[in-house]
This record gives structure tokens, sequence and C-alpha cells, in this order.
């Protein structure tokens, strides 16, 4: 129990590709894992024998238009300049964890984090509906966030299959936004999380409203009665609580260390008002420096 | 009384070396990276140490067998109880050993320990000990504990050794009482009343914490064990050390590098003496260092309590009579200070207000987990936020305003607190006043849209821990000057600041030419260890006596040297000069050498003990406090502001006014101050170091166990009062407890206030205060 | 394996599993001990260490993920005999130290904080601090010292009073 866990050490090898690394990760099966920032893995109680370190393939850096590499760090998606639409990804990855952490914390491994119900990034991205592309031994494709979060965290999800980047698309009058909800003022993992992606019209009224829940479940979920529930408002509190409410009546929550849960959903509709507040904060007048507040 | 409104901005006196905020000395090394802490400590030859610590909280032990262990690549050595049969306890009963014999009375408790050449090789040791254990029913409830059915956790309770006597019995630990008044005045006291008034209040373990944790490297050579450990205490870690292996305490030599932290934690032995059985029959230098998780589950936190409180009041909310019924969990041996602090419940309840009439009762139980141990303020934090949301409970159930019920029963000079004893001249009146001042109780500010705004205000009376202690003062050939004390700098600043301040003030020297020597239990005599903000005070006032002593063998040699009379000199930074006229004058360093040859090397000693206070014998029984030393005057107020979607609580303005007597260095009193207000903070809202149903310390590490951030502690408004103690050096009093010990009372009442419920438990987490707010609302 | 490391400007190589957390090579092989380990899950920030321009917590990094940009640890953020960083300065003249556990770490992150933000206010210094616990200070003293450290370098040495 409280005896030092200090296990022999992985080796690590350093593909030099995207190629490379799927074929060594299909080669040592369990034995092996990608390893991308580290801030997970390194805490692992039983890490495999082999890291495959990405930080040497290029092709997983960069931030573009609409598409982020799997080595993307919190704190690079933080400073990007993501448009309105894309906003809930930007505040997700600005107000989770703390500095050291989101220096070094890529898109990917929070995507692939087994077992990490509080990912700030996965809600983001469900809600703005994002797409990855993934390398396989079989080659390369596309899917939505959605379907590579279920093969991926599944019992038969492929070892070899590593995200090289995620994407979102952003029209104009789209809108988005987060909210965690922490204990004490932030530095720690989210008791509930609340992403909302929503198009508003000219008179601010939500349709291809998207709304995915975090940390409340062992793994964060798109809320489609949330999701009924906003679509056709103008994202007023009134609305995000009643939204909240209804995320609440479907989700079953996780009692843990972190929070009872029978809190996590008393909270959820005052975590989606904020989550609707940072949706429709005026992107002129945020002068947010990139910092969490 | 005067006040120190802005004590960093306080004009610097030209000569002298109280009262200035100067820098503390170790700070350059800190910032660089280069004090040196016994985690950092390393040997030629050093082995590392590891602990088999057991699974289960309550079992016996069926079979233990270390012979495949013992033989693996790099093992030198594995001790288990068998090793280490003797018994030893924290001052009281004597009921631990250092390794389970045949018992396991909690999960963690060291089963066996090994030591290898690399950490690898003694965790693999660690796997390859065949041990089994028989579970038993775990005693984790403390009122299951001392249900007369309980499971005995020490069924030879009875044939422990306890040095002092007391009440025990089975589960109970120990019992204190304290009573006055008689039956009949009792009676008539509750027939008389107006109201009575009944709590019960539940506060969970808090965990000291301190950055770095309990390590040491031992070594054993011809009979004797030398010890650097991260201590506040290097006499207990020997004397109690040397209880556990069956030595005489002379044995072990105890050595301190720099300490990171200790807030009560550090003050008892340990891993030194499995390090010291490992590194006898090693033959080499041991290292042991607990991991996060490990201090999390066996490094003694604050004890969990029950507190059951029931008072009568008159028409005006003047107490009439108080009954208290305290359960504090021990843990499964007394090898903390829960036991010897058994007595101090009914102190801190009964030192503030006027209380004519008392029963209090504090029972200590075993259960079986992890013993308990002091922590910063030790009981009162949790005494003190029952008896403060109790009187706020009295005066909304008298509709008396909660500031007037306090000043209605807050005690008054020439008043005795509840045992008896006079107060040192009580300040509650002018530390309630300066908290007025700055935070008027009638201001109504009104709350931020959608939230819950409260507040509260709490007087403390507080204690300085009256142990003894000794110091050594020399003048070293370049006219410098070294103190040589067993007592510890843990980062209060205590010794790098105040006992040199102290040192120079006496002599008159630069306090830059005042060195300490670190803590070695061969090099300096007894002291009583870094608690109960004593350092200051009682090492203070040993080393100043030494430094007076010294003073008059450095004029004496220079009269001689200067032809003067000793009564006309003066000693100013680093010479002696004849009063007036500066130009006759010597260095110390002359004086130095002039003395080396003629009367010797010039060094002094000084000794320090407070003696007892007066007090009601009769009242006490079974307390092993019975009088509280060196009292200081508190107030706290605060404004808080509870979100009621959420349960959340955010602390507005948070206002102190401290009695420390004479402040030496204002800047680390400020820093006292913000630390144990931050602590209190945690305390209040976030810690809660949780044990399961079977007995075990469910968190294992600090995203779980929640301590302050950078953004949860409010800013903090201090006045610093001086109403000197004149058995304290320069006046001082204790400073570095009593400002945590109000803090939960306060933020509690505040959030009471604001959600219109009593709270009962601790910590306000979101989740309590959230669960309040519905329950009151159904 | 062998790891080339780049630390405090000289160069370092380590024969260690590329897993190994910085923090243990830098204390245990290369014997630069100010970086402390307090917790070892990365949640208290005494093991924070500047990467490149970034700070991070050594007891998470791999050391094979170290290779690549040059590491500063405290030992290297002003030379040994020579005068203070400002950050340490004013740790020291605030008041911002007392058990120093946590110290290393501060100093780092706000060293390594303060490059890109010449003029903070004390909320970002307390955002910028959330990774690095302290439980003696309560952080005031800390947030005057990073505020204190942030001014003096904005003022050319000369120009101060």
């Amino acid at each position: 129990m409280t005896a030092p866990t200090r296990l022999a050490r992985p080796r690590v090898e350093v593909p030099g590709s995207v190629d490379e690394a799927v074929r060594r990760l299909a080669e040592l099966g369990p034995d092996g894992a990608a390893l991308a920032g580290g801030t997970w893995l390194m805490r692992s109680p039983a890490p495999p024998a082999t890291f495959v370190a990405l930080h040497r393939i290029a092709e997983l850096r960069g931030v573009a238009a609409g598409t982020w590499g799997a080595l993307t760090t919190h704190a690079e998606l933080a400073a990007a300049p993501l448009p309105p639409a894309l906003r809930a990804l930007r505040t997700a990855a600005r107000t989770s964890a703390f500095p050291q952490v989101r220096n070094v914390a890529t898109l990917g491994g929070n995507l692939n984090a087994r077992g990490f119900a509080e990912a700030d990034l996965v809600p983001a991205l469900l809600a703005l509906d994002a797409t990855v592309e993934v390398a396989t031994t079989a080659g390369r494709h596309r899917i939505g966030v959605e379907g590579y979060l279920r093969s991926a965290h599944g019992d038969s999800a492929d070892p070899a299959a590593l995200l090289v980047s995620a994407g979102a698309s952003a029209p104009a009058g789209r809108r988005s936004g987060y909210a965690r909800l922490t204990v004490r003022g932030g530095g720690e993992y989210a008791l509930v999380s609340v992403a909302i992606s929503a198009d508003l019209d000219g008179a601010g009224v939500a349709s291809a409203v998207r709304v995915a829940v975090g940390s409340v479940e062992a793994r964060a979920r798109r809320c489609p009665e949330a999701e009924a529930a906003l679509a056709g408002t103008t994202l007023d509190e009134a609305a995000a609580r009643a939204a909240g409410q209804a995320a609440a009546a479907v989700l079953t929550p996780r009692d843990d260390l972190l929070a009872p849960g029978w809190y996590r959903l008393e909270v959820l509709p005052a975590v989606f008002a904020r989550a609707a507040a940072d949706c429709l904060t005026d992107p002129a007048t945020d002068h947010d420096t990139g910092e969490a507040p | 009384m005067t006040a120190l409104s802005e004590p960093a901005a306080r004009a610097v006196p030209a000569t002298g070396a109280v009262g200035r905020s100067i820098p503390r000395p170790d700070a350059e090394a800190k910032v660089r990276g280069a004090a040196v802490y016994t985690v950092d400590l390393a040997e030629a030859g050093m082995l590392h140490a590891a602990v088999l610590r057991a699974e289960l909280s309550a079992a016996r032990i069926t079979r233990l067998d270390t012979s495949a262990a013992a033989g693996l690549p790099g093992v030198h050595a594995v001790v288990t109880g068998a090793d280490a049969p003797a018994l030893s306890g924290m001052l009281v009963v004597k009921d631990q050993t250092v390794f389970a014999i045949d018992t396991v009375r909690y999960a963690g408790e060291p089963i066996a320990a090994v030591a290898a050449e690399t950490p690898e090789q003694a965790a693999a040791a660690l796997a390859a000990i065949e041990l089994e254990l028989e579970p038993l029913d775990p005693v984790v409830d403390l009122d299951a504990a001392v249900a007369p059915d309980a499971r005995l956790i020490h069924p030879g309770w009875a044939d422990y050794a306890a040095p002092v006597d007391g009440f025990r019995s089975g589960n109970i630990a120990w019992d204190a009482r304290l009573e006055k008044g008689t039956d009949e005045e009792w009676s008539a006291a509750f027939a008389a009343a107006h109201r009575v008034v009944s709590d019960e209040f539940r506060v969970p373990r808090q965990h000291q914490t301190p950055l770095e944790p309990h390590a040491c490297v031992a070594r054993y050579t011809t009979g004797r064990y030398t010890v650097h450990t991260s201590t506040q205490f290097p006499h207990s870690v020997r004397s109690r050390t040397a209880e556990l292996l069956g030595i005489r305490p002379s044995a072990v030599r105890v050595l301190v590098p720099t300490v990171g932290g200790g807030f009560g934690g550090k003050l008892d032995a340990m891993l030194e003496p499995m390090a010291c059985l490992l590194a006898r029959r090693s033959g080499r230098p041991v290292r042991l260092v607990n991991s996060r998780a490990e201090e999390l589950a066996t490094a003694g936190p604050r004890e969990n309590a029950v507190l059951r409180l029931r008072t009568a009041v008159d028409a005006e909310g003047r107490i009439l009579a108080q009954e208290a019924d305290v359960l504090t969990d021990n843990g499964a041996n007394s090898s903390g200070e829960t036991v010897i602090c058994a007595g101090l419940p009914a102190l801190a309840l009964g030192s503030t207000y006027r209380i004519p009439l008392a029963r209090y009762r504090t029972r200590v139980v075993y259960t079986n987990t992890a013993p308990t141990a002091a922590f910063r303020g030790v009981g009162g934090p949790y005494v003190v936020f029952a008896q403060e949301s109790h009187l706020d409970h009295v005066a909304r159930a008298l509709g008396v305003d909660r500031r007037e019920l306090r000043l209605r029963n807050v005690l008054r000079p020439g008043e005795a607190m509840v045992n008896g004893q006079a107060l040192d001249d009580p300040i509650l009146i002018e530390a309630l006043e300066s908290v007025e001042r700055r935070a008027p109780w009638d201001r109504e500010r009104p709350a931020t849209p959608g939230k819950l705004r409260g507040k509260a205000v709490v007087p403390l009376t507080w204690l300085t821990n009256p142990g003894p202690g000794e110091a050594s003062v020399s003048l070293s050939d370049d006219g410098t000057v070294l103190v040589t004390t067993a007592a510890t700098e843990i980062g209060t600043g205590a010794i790098q600041t105040g006992v040199r301040q102290i040192v120079a003030e006496r002599l008159g020297v630069h306090v830059d030419d005042v060195l300490v020597s670190t803590p070695d239990t061969d090099a300096a005599g007894f002291d009583n260890g870094a608690q109960g903000s004593r350092t200051t005070y009682g090492a203070g006032n040993a080393a100043g006596e030494a430094a007076g002593e010294l003073r008059e063998q450095i004029l004496r040699t220079a009269a001689d040297m200067l032809e003067a009379a000793e009564t006309d000199l003066e000693i100013a930074g680093d010479v002696v000069q004849v009063a007036g006229s500066p130009g006759a004058s010597v260095t110390l360093a002359a004086v130095s050498a002039a003395a080396m040859w003629s009367s010797g090397p010039l060094s002094a000693t000084g000794r320090f003990v407070a003696q007892p206070p007066e007090f009601d014998a009769g009242c006490v029984i079974g307390g092993l406090f019975s009088t509280i030393n060196a009292t200081s005057s508190h107030a706290h107020a605060a404004e808080v502001e509870v979100d009621p979607d959420t349960g959340e609580v955010t602390v507005l303005t948070y206002v102190v006014a401290q009695d420390v007597g004479r402040a030496i260095n204002p800047a680390m009193i400020v820093g006292q101050v913000n630390g144990a207000v931050a602590q209190g903070v945690g305390y209040a809202l976030y810690e809660d170091l949780r044990i399961g149903p079977d007995g075990r310390v469910l968190d294992r590490n600090l995203e779980t166990y929640r301590i302050p951030t950078a953004l949860d502690v409010p800013p903090i408004d201090l006045e610093i009062l001086e109403n000197p103690l004149p058995t304290g050096p320069y006046g001082a009093k204790g400073v570095a407890e009593p400002p945590i010990v109000p803090v939960a009372a306060v933020l509690a009442c505040a959030v009471s206030d604001a959600i219109g419920v009593t709270v009962t438990d601790l910590p306000l987490s979101p989740f309590a205060v959230l669960a309040a707010l519905r329950a009151n609302r159904r | 394996m062998n790891y080339r490391l780049t630390v405090n400007g000289r160069a370092a190589e380590v024969d260690v599993p590329g897993g190994t957390p910085l923090s243990d090579v830098l204390r245990d092989h290369l014997h630069l001990r100010g970086t402390k380990v307090s917790c070892g899950t990365g949640r208290c920030g005494s093991c924070t260490v500047r990467l490149g321009d970034r700070a991070v917590a050594s007891c998470l990094l791999p050391v094979a993920l170290a290779e690549a940009e040059p590491v500063t640890t405290v030992e290297g953020l002003s030379a040994p005999d020579g005068p203070l960083h400002p950050v340490q300065e004013a740790m020291v003249s605030c008041h911002g130290v007392q058990c120093g556990a946590c110290t290393p770490g501060m100093v780092m992150t706000l060293s390594t904080f303060l490059d890109t933000t010449a003029d903070p206010d004390a909320g970002q210094v307390r955002e910028a601090l959330t990774g690095n616990l302290c439980r003696c200070t309560g952080y005031h003293t800390i947030v005057d010292a990073a505020l204190t450290a942030a001014a003096a370098t904005r003022t050319p040495r000369e120009d101060r009073p």
C-alpha cells in the first residue's frame, strides 16, 4: 500500500516519423505506449516497459487554422488566436491544471489518457464536433472525435493507432464556451466541466447546439437532452440552467475522493450558466491575457 | 499596550537589534538552492531503506519470513519486530513498538524494513518478504471504540508503563477532566437558566504536509548512533529512539540539517529507529525518506474529534455553566502528542470566556487508525471552532447580537480562567476593538448579486509552550558571537532572526555578527523543541540570559584592558568603549584574545523554564496540562460570501489583531500570521484527511488532499499589538501558533451567518455547504 | 541508454532509462539538489525547472524529453558566487522564504513567468503560482517578491533608488 513504489523506469524509443512510431507501437503491443508530454503516463503506477516518444516527429507539432497537431500543448492552445467559435477549446486549455503542466501536457495526451475522466480538452473537442486524423498500420483516416474516443478507450483499442492531429470548423456565427468547477481557486481537476457550442442567428437564437459534460461520468460525453433544452434559446442564464437540469436528469455521476456524485449533479445548472456566459463573451471586450481568471 | 500598525514600514532604530524586520540570513542559501536538507544528504556507502507497511488496519500476523528478501542482490539488512521489542510512547503511555509484533493496529504500521544498495533493490526486497495476516474487525469510529463491547485495541493496556498517573481503561488511552463547581451549584445553574443549548461537532484529521517529508540518515559506530534528521525537536528524537531501541539516550546523537517545515508533525521519532536498526545490522549509513503517500498515511496528523457541548445561559446570553464531552482520536498508539494534550480542550474552552461552572471531559481514544500527533495549535482550532459555533447558536437562540454576546462573556483583566489561573494581563477587549476599527461590525456591505454574505468575529486567549531550554553563547577569536543550542530553526525564523536579534540586543553587537550553530545533541544541552510558539520565547530567554552573562565577562576583561570601570563601558558593534568617550575602545576580537590566556575563553550558558502559575488544583482531574503559560490575546474577524448554487466559499476580508508581547522581528511575525491563517483556511474549507470505514487513510496524494494554493488565501489585515510579557525576552510571547487557532471558528461562524444554518462539521467544503443549504431549504 | 543534456550551460551525459524523471537525474546523477521533490506527482511544484523557455515539473518529465532544449535549475539561475537573480533577491528582501523547501520551485516558476509577463498584476502572479504549493508563507510575501522583482527588472539597476 504505502511502500515506496519505485519501479523500474521504462526505456524510451524515439522514432523520427509517424510511420515508424506506428510500427513500433504495433510491435510492442501492450508493452508499449506513445509518450507525448508525459504528465499522465509518468504518474502511472504500472507503466509499460517501453515508451515510444513522439517529440522528434515534426508532423505532430504545430497549430494551423482549425487544426492542431497532437503534440500541441495546453499552453499553446491557450495562447493561440482561436476564433469565438473555438473559444471552448481555448478556455479549457487555459483553465486546466497549472503552468508547469499546461506547458508540457498535449492535446494528444489529453485525448488518450486512460481513466482520466477530468481531461479538460475532451468535452471541448466533443462540443466542437472535432475530427481527428489517426495513423494506423493500415494507413491514415479521419474520424469524429466521439468515435475516436470510443475506440481509443475501449477494451479492444488498437495499440498502434496514433493520433496525428485534431481539427474543428469555425463558421461565422458559431460560439462556444467552457466552464469548470473546482474546490479551490484552481490548480486541480475539474469536479464538473461543461462545453457548449451553438450557432447563433442575428437575434442570438441558438441552433446546432452541442453540449458535452466532463468529469461527472467516467468519460466525458455529449448530452443530447441538454442540447435540446438549449436549442432555440438565446443561451441566457435561465436556459443554461434548464439545460444543466436536463443534463443532471440523465447523467450517472461518479463518487470519488474529489467529489461526491450528488454534488456533481447539483452544480450542473450553475456550471452550465458559466459555460453559456463564456460562449457569449464578446471577443472585442475580452482582454484576457491567456491566463486563467 | 501599543499597536504596530505598519510593521514592515516601521522606522528602523539606528541601534539595537530588537524590533527590526531584518531579512533572514538563511534566505540566500535557500533561494540559490544551496541549503542542504536531510533529503539532500548523501554519504559514501549509503544504503537506501524501505519499509514494509501493513495493508490492513487490524490483523494478527500469522507468518513473517524475511529470509528470501535478505538473500536478494544488493540487500544488506532486513529488520523486524524481533529486533526491537521495547515499548515507548510520547512522554506518557508506553504502548508503541518500532514494528508491529504479532498484531497489526493500523494500516501503514511498519512490519519490517530493508536496506539495499539501490532504492529498486530495496523495493524488490520488500516484495519478497513473506507476510500473512489474519484480519480482525477494525475499530474506527470514536463512539464505537468507547462502547462497552468494543474490541480492545490493546488488550494489555493495563500493563503499559505510564510515568504519570492518570485515568485509562480499555480503548480510552487517557481521560482528562476539569470540574468546577459543586453538584448543587451545577443543578441550580441549569434550573435558573434562561436557555440550555446543545450542539455536537465533528472535525476531521488535518495533515501538516511539510514540503520536506520525514527523512533521516543514520550511522552506527562502536555502540553509538549518529542520526541526521528532519526534526523540530532533536532531544525528543534522541530519547524516543533510545527508548524504542532499548539503549540509553546518550547513545544517540541527533543532528539537524535545514528543515523543510514541521508544523508539529516532526516532534517525535518516526523513521529514525528503523534507520538506526538497519545501520547497525548493515554497518553502513542508511537513508530512509517517506514518500508523500507514506506521509499522508502514517505521519501523525491533527486528530479527528467529536465534541458535544451543552451550555446554560441567562437571558442576556451570559454563560452560567458549560458541559463538554470531547472524544479525540489517538489512533493506534500514543506515539504522538495527543495524550499529553488531553487536558488542552478544557483549557481552550475556558480561557477566553468566563465559565463560572464547568464539567469538561476529554477522552483520548484508541482506534485502528494511524496515530495522531501535534499540529500547530494542537486541540485549539477544533475546540474554538466548536465553542464559537456553539456561542453563535446561543446568540441566535436568544436574539442577542453575536459580537455583543462575546463582549458580555469575554474575560476581563483580573478575572480567572476556568482552571482558576489568572490571565497574564489580558487585552481581549483591545484586540476586539482593533479588528472593529478596521472591520466595523455594523458596516453593511451589500452582497454580490446572487451570493450570500456572512461575517463573524472571534476573540482568543492562547498560550506559549513553557518548556525548558539551554543555550550557550561564546565570544569567538574574531569578535563574533556564537550561540550553541539544540533549539531548531524549522522555517519560522525564530532562530535565524529571533534568537540572534535577542542576543545581539543584549550584547550590543551587530546582529550579523551573531552566528547560531546547527542543532547537535552532542554539542548542546536540552531544548524542548520548536513547538507551541516557544523558540523565540524559551530559547530566546536562555540565549538572552547567556548573552547577559557573556556581556559581563567581556566588560570585565575590557575594563582591565582599558583601565576603566566596568560600569563605564558599553559594547557598541564590534568594540567595547568607554561610554561618552568613543576614542577609548578595544575591539571584541582583542577582548577575546586578551581573555584567552588570562581568564580563558569567554562563554556563558543560560537556561530557562517557565514557572508554573498558580491555579485551582482541585478542579483538574487527570489533565497533563493543568495551566497555560504566557498567555496572549487575539481577535480575528472575517467576511465571507457563499455561492448558493455551488457551496463555494470566498473569504472577502480577514482581519487579525495579535498580541505578540514584543515584536522582535515584525516581518517574521507577519510571515507567521500569513502562514497560520493560510493553514487555518485550509482546515476550515478544504483539508480533510479521510479515513475509510476499514481504517485506511484514503487520501494518498496532493490531488485529493487539498492544501491552499496562491489563489485561496485572502488578504490578511494584521495589527500587531505589543503587550509585553514580563518573563518573555524583551517582553516577547509566542507568536506562531495563535493565528491558526481561531481561523476555522471565524470562517465557520461567518458561513453559518451567510447560510442561516449552524455548521457542525469541518471542513466547510462546497459539498458540505451545499448540503447544508439544501437541507435547510427542505 | 545515454542521454546528453545541457544543464545550466554545461553538457552532461547520463546513462539511465529514458523514462527516468528529470528530477532524479538532476538530484542523483548531476548532484543538483536544489531542485526538490516533495510530492513526486507533479502537484507541488517544488521540482520546477526551466526547459528552454518553459517552466516544467521535472518529476513528471522523462529525461528522454529533456535532450532537445537546455535545462536550467535553481543553481543555474545566477552564478554560485555572483549576484542573485532579481527574483531571488526579492524573495530574500520581501521575506518570501521560510522553510525554503518550495523556494527553488517558486524561484524557477516566477523567473520564467516574468520573462514573458514583464508587468504583471497580483492576480496574474497568483495564477502563475497555482502549481507551486507553499505550506509556510500563505503566499502573500511571495507575490510581493514577484511584483518587486518585476519592477526591479523593468527599472535598470542604475536607475533604482
